[in-house]
């Protein structure tokens, strides 16, 4: 059955990174999850060691103002960090998509069936998508846990929407990667940019947050347009996500566009 | 015309892949596509299929411009590549059931046949297959919508002298339903088995475009008498004899299909004591420079 069109065996090529990343990923969230009882006694402490360390430092780490509630320990030890992660999930598949059956010669075989190649970028990039969210889906059966874990059974609308809003970060990454695999031709060189380009922008973001001259400089950072753990707490900021989804929107029209015109490599 | 090229030239940067090539491949033939190896079939080939696009020249298939109509015109068209690369994780029916439906579904009891006829086993993993067992998943998947032209690179390179017939009579039969073959390879004896016509390449360029039997009778030999004591070449000096070369006491020379020619040789040979001999078929780059050599090339050098 999941061999029926493009779109669909690239969905089943990617099952094994879905379970594999969605399941990885939750389980954090679970063991997040169980600290957090201990956590929420020591609070004391921990706040007065948070005291000691350098505003800067306790600034990278985000907003730790609620770090004593579900919502804000979630946000810091978890939302935080598994973009990140799924950000090596996004270039590997990004790059793959196109440049990886390149080079292993498959799209000289798919090419020569009677597929438009925009429609190639489209069905492999909904493949990915689809991918992405199955992924969230599982963060979120993870999320649903660890908040009975935790004993936090309120709010849970925003705690899923949280899990969801990690898709869009995901996206631009992924986009990103397919567009630089496709103009560059090049898995490896692709791979580096655009983990140079992901991690760098989450470094960016970060940063300034606490470094006075990055500050202005965040606005070009994918990563000052993800929510993160904030969804919990003051809801879903729409304009980010639209934001994300316009630049995965720009990065598949730019692979679109030079993959149209160019030669297939063998 | 099935197939058919106007001075259609690809260059990658400021190498060159094909020059001004005007091909022209009528319905229902078997035309070969012969040149040695970087020659340029292969790239005339993804030219064909809209994998890359010409510097300047233009390919038709089906009298359409291949370009803003590849995708229409590859529903009529069955390729197996040169160098095939398949999805490994896949068994061949898994295979085959995903390129047929990017065809928008097949007919599977031919594809059952053809599986037959080839004896391949399709519940296997591609990665578990012979180079050879590939090569005709390969073929299948060219084949399984009955194309009206099939495009095959290299088919029988690397397979096993038996599953090279099994192809040999598949293409056959492909040509008495009337379906155009393109078929590229290095191979002379290959092309003078299957084909009716032959293209051929060389550097980029098409040298020739002829009938098989006049190939054939151009067909060359290569022999090396060893004598007792060194023999001068002189001795081979006569009609249908060329190239000849002495070393030491052996004398090395290609032999044209002239009637007779053999007997004149031994005949010639006797006269003095032969150690060794031994006749083989000519090589693909020797028959290029008895016949094909370009004005001006010193590739014989």
């Amino acid at each position: 059955m999941l061999l029926r069109s493009l779109f669909l065996k690239t969905v089943r090529d990617l099952r094994g990174q879905i379970w594999g990343w969605g399941l990885g990923t939750g389980s954090l969230a679970v063991m997040v999850a169980a600290l957090y009882p201990a956590f929420k006694d020591q609070m004391g402490v921990y706040a007065q060691m948070m005291s000691n360390f350098p505003p800067a430092l306790v600034a990278f780490f985000g907003d730790v103002t609620d770090i004593g509630e579900w919502s804000g320990w979630l946000g810091i030890e978890f939302f935080s960090w598994i973009p990140p992660m799924l950000a090596v999930f996004a270039v590997v598949v990004g790059t793959g998509l196109i440049a990886g059956e390149e080079e292993k010669g498959t799209l000289d075989l798919l090419l020569s069936h009677p597929i438009r190649r925009w429609r190639v970028v489209m069905e492999k990039f909904a493949g990915f998508v689809v991918a992405t969210l199955l992924i969230c889906a599982l963060i979120c059966l993870c999320l649903l846990l660890s908040a009975a874990v935790a004993g936090e059974a309120k709010d849970l609308g925003r705690l899923l929407l949280a899990g969801l809003d990690i898709a869009p970060i995901t996206l631009a990454s992924g986009g990103l990667a397919l567009a630089a695999s496709v103009v560059f031709r090049q898995r490896k060189l692709a791979t580096a940019l655009s983990v140079t380009v992901v991690i760098g922008s989450w470094f960016l973001d970060s940063l300034g947050k606490v470094v006075n001259v990055l500050k202005p400089y965040r606005p070009l950072a994918l990563f000052h347009y993800y929510n993160g753990g904030q969804v919990m707490s003051t809801g879903e900021n729409w304009s980010n996500v639209g934001v994300l989804l316009g630049l995965t929107a720009v990065f598949v029209l730019v692979a679109l566009l030079a993959f149209q015109r160019r030669d297939i490599a063998v | 015309m099935i197939i058919e090229t106007e001075g259609l030239t690809k260059y990658y940067g400021r190498i060159r892949g094909v020059e001004a090539l005007d091909l022209a491949v009528r319905e229902g033939e078997v035309f070969g596509y012969l040149g040695p190896n970087g020659a340029g079939k292969t790239t005339t080939i993804r030219l064909l299929l809209d994998l890359i696009r010409p510097t300047r020249g233009k390919a038709r298939l089906f009298g359409q411009e291949v370009r803003g109509h590849a995708a229409e015109l590859k529903a009529r068209v069955g390729n197996l590549p040169g160098e095939l690369s398949l999805w490994d994780n896949l068994t061949g029916r898994e295979l085959l059931t995903f390129t047929s439906s990017l065809r928008g579904g097949v007919d599977w009891s031919w594809i059952e046949e053809l599986a037959g006829r080839l004896e391949l086993d399709l519940s296997r993993r591609v990665h578990n297959l012979s180079h050879g067992n590939k090569q005709k998943v390969g073929l299948v998947q060219a084949l399984a919508h009955k194309p009206a032209l099939v495009i095959l690179d290299e088919p029988t390179l690397g397979l096993d002298p038996l599953i090279q017939q099994q192809f040999y009579s598949l293409v056959d039969q492909m040509k008495s339903e009337g379906h155009t073959i393109f078929i590229s390879s290095h191979i002379l004896p290959e092309i003078e088995r299957v084909c009716d016509r032959v293209g051929i390449i060389r550097e980029g360029q098409l040298v020739a475009v002829e009938q098989v039997t006049e190939l054939k009778r151009k067909r060359l030999r290569q022999m090396e008498i060893t004598f007792g004591v060194p023999v001068p070449v002189s001795e081979f000096d006569f009609p249908g004899v060329r190239d000849a070369v002495q070393s030491d006491r052996a004398v090395r020379f290609l032999v044209e299909e002239v009637p007779g020619v053999f007997d004149t040789i031994i005949k010639r040979a006797a006269q003095f004591q032969v150690v060794d001999v031994k006749v083989a078929q000519a090589t693909l780059e020797d028959v290029f420079l008895a016949y094909y050599r370009k004005e001006g090339d010193n590739a014989a050098a």
